[in-house]
């Protein structure tokens, strides 16, 4: 257990009556990118921040070997998090920023943080209430990347964001920063965007976690057919988690159901994970 | 890596504004109004001049031209009393810091970002209270040294323009010298009696949800208002005076540099205080005879219990 980068039982938070989050297990191992991907209001954030030590808790975690109760100031120094876009204070420039880090971050490392800003229009005398949202999430990405942490969380850390700048925030993540060492946690509601980065997927629902898989299981235990009209019945019959019609014919979801006999219905295909988060959280709303 | 003073250099950027170009632009406006009254004093060249309240030139003359080393020592004294503007500047700076220091962040959510350092919270909030009772008086004090010399200088100056040449007793007399230093020496009498003040508002800023100076300021006033309310209904006294000179007085008179004279039980010797060759350092050591009054001490124990505090809801307050 003191092998894995977060490592939780039964993690429940109350906020009075309501239960934001219902004493849920998990283990995430280094070297995973993990999507932790639910409605809103499904307890991803509260998770977070119970990992992060910002609020307290019920049950026992530990977060690289520390309590984030009690050891938050030793975890930080192992721990980084983009909480959302825009958290970086409005009055601060780019070269105090770097500086502040500097003076504080023992593992953060100045050449890299400036290499990478380098490839952005920020300059150093730029101030955060003068820059885009995007151009602060590249500032604050750029201090994030340059420190050497073990773990890396990101809650929402594109939302608001144009394409481009989504784009490119993955990419610089996947290509400057991730190793086989670290490990990053990331909620979003833009899943199409990170589903090709991720190895890991958490789905949350209520407070409990109602998917773990890696995605190589997903590619093994979901299949989406798609069905003439005269196998729908046939393809009900095997209790699919999901259809929807498209040009007439039927795209049937299912959860492990043998590959052969689903095969016998139509042409196989791996579901994306907003297909499968859709089947998934039927009915939150409602 | 250096954790404490990178802290504090993180708060002089935040607050440069009130730190720096506050007590700098009043000083600036300090010294425009004092080039006026010169100005003015040597086109009327035969009227009166006053400095400090008292008249020294009648007619066009020196009243005690004998005395002229007495004016000199006057003038260089003068430097203390004549920073009062910038006193006051530095209570509103403070008070105003203190309110917003564990506030502000929350509410523009830039404590998730400050939060994500390996800062323990023990460390950012005693930068903060550290900036506010220290490095904010002592950049006042040096702006108002600056300000205060070359007041005292203008004032020589003009003087001279009179023909009572004071300027080279100005510049001999050893008070021009030391009023500089005292202004230094007494900070750390202000930071020991604006500690609990400074300490009440760092506690509610990290407290309150919304609107920290009604709850900082309107919760003692208001608890002042019933007392003396119930007082003159009932006829009963419940400690109202003593609430309003020892609570709602302490706490926010404190912000103003000097109240200790007041708070000590000395105000009366600072009243009848005439300048002496003697004064600067009469001063300085009365400011540290305050010291000796338990309601600094008293203060001092209720700001650290206040600091606990705000570090524990710092650590823990969840709606950032």
């Amino acid at each position: 257990m003191s092998t894995m980068t977060v490592s939780a039982r039964g993690l429940a938070k109350r906020y009075g009556k309501s239960v934001a989050v219902d004493r849920i297990d998990f283990d995430i191992a280094p070297g995973r990118i993990v999507g932790l991907i639910g409605p809103n209001g499904s307890g991803k954030t509260t998770t977070l921040k119970a990992m992060l030590g910002l609020i307290d808790f019920e049950g026992d975690m530990k977060v690289l070997g520390h309590d984030p109760r009690t050891q938050r100031d030793a975890l930080m120094k192992d721990v980084c998090f983009i909480a959302d876009v825009a958290v970086l204070p409005r009055w601060i420039s780019v070269a105090q920023a770097i500086d502040f880090v500097a003076g504080v971050h023992p593992r953060f490392n100045r050449e890299k943080c400036q290499a990478f800003l380098a490839h952005t229009k920020l300059d150093p005398k730029m101030k955060v209430k003068a820059m885009s949202k995007g151009m602060i999430v590249q500032l604050h990405l750029a201090l994030v990347m340059a420190i050497d942490a073990k773990l890396l969380v990101l809650d929402e850390p594109t939302l608001g964001l144009d394409i481009l700048y989504r784009k490119q925030f993955y990419k610089d993540l996947l290509e400057r920063y991730f190793d086989e060492e670290k490990t990053i946690i990331v909620t979003t509601h833009q899943v199409e965007e990170i589903e090709h980065i991720l190895t890991d997927l958490v789905f949350i629902r209520d407070g409990k976690l109602v998917l773990q898989a890696t995605m190589d299981d997903v590619g093994e235990r979901f299949f989406e057919v798609m069905v003439g009209s005269d196998k729908a019945e046939a393809a009900r019959a095997l209790k699919p988690i999901d259809e929807r019609s498209v040009f007439g014919k039927t795209v049937f979801l299912f959860d492990g159901q043998p590959r052969d006999r689903l095969a016998e219905l139509g042409e196989l295909r791996t579901p994306g994970v907003a297909d499968l988060f859709v089947a998934t959280m039927k009915g939150t709303y409602a | 890596m250096n954790t404490f003073p990178t802290l504090l250099k993180r708060e002089f950027w935040e607050h440069k504004g009130g730190m720096l170009w506050a007590p700098v632009v009043v000083g600036s406006l300090m010294l425009g109004a004092a080039g006026i009254s010169a100005a003015i004093g040597l086109a009327a060249k035969d009227g009166d001049m006053q400095v400090n309240g008292e008249r020294i030139v009648a007619d066009g003359h020196l009243l005690t031209t004998e005395t002229q080393q007495q004016i000199a020592d006057g003038l260089a004294f003068a430097i203390i009393p004549s920073l009062a503007p910038l006193a006051a500047v530095l209570a509103f700076v403070v008070l105003f810091y203190a309110l917003g220091s564990l506030y502000d962040d929350r509410r523009d959510r830039s404590v998730l970002f400050w939060k994500s350092m390996p800062v323990s919270n023990t460390a950012t909030v005693l930068s903060k209270l550290a900036s506010m009772a220290v490095v904010t008086p002592l950049i006042t004090a040096l702006v108002g040294i600056v300000v205060g010399t070359l007041i005292a200088l203008v004032a020589a100056g003009t003087l001279s323009a009179f023909g009572a040449n004071v300027l080279p007793e100005l510049l001999t007399t050893s008070e021009f010298y030391l009023a500089p230093l005292a202004v230094l020496a007494v900070i750390p009498v202000y930071a020991l009696w604006v500690l609990p003040s400074i300490a009440w508002c760092m506690a509610v800023s990290a407290w309150a949800k919304r609107a920290p100076f009604l709850w900082a300021v309107g919760t003692p006033v208001l608890a002042g208002i019933l007392l003396s309310w119930q007082q003159a209904m009932f006829d009963r006294d419940l400690g109202a005076d003593w609430f309003w000179e020892n609570i709602v007085g302490r706490l926010f008179g404190s912000f103003i540099p000097g109240m200790w004279f007041a708070f000590s039980g000395n105000a009366e010797r600072v009243d009848d205080f005439q300048p002496t060759e003697q004064s600067v350092f009469e001063l300085v050591s009365m400011s540290y005879a305050s010291l000796a009054s338990p309601s600094l001490w008293i203060g001092v124990a209720a700001a650290a219990a206040l600091v606990a505090v705000a570090i524990r809801l710092r650590r823990w307050r969840e709606d950032a």
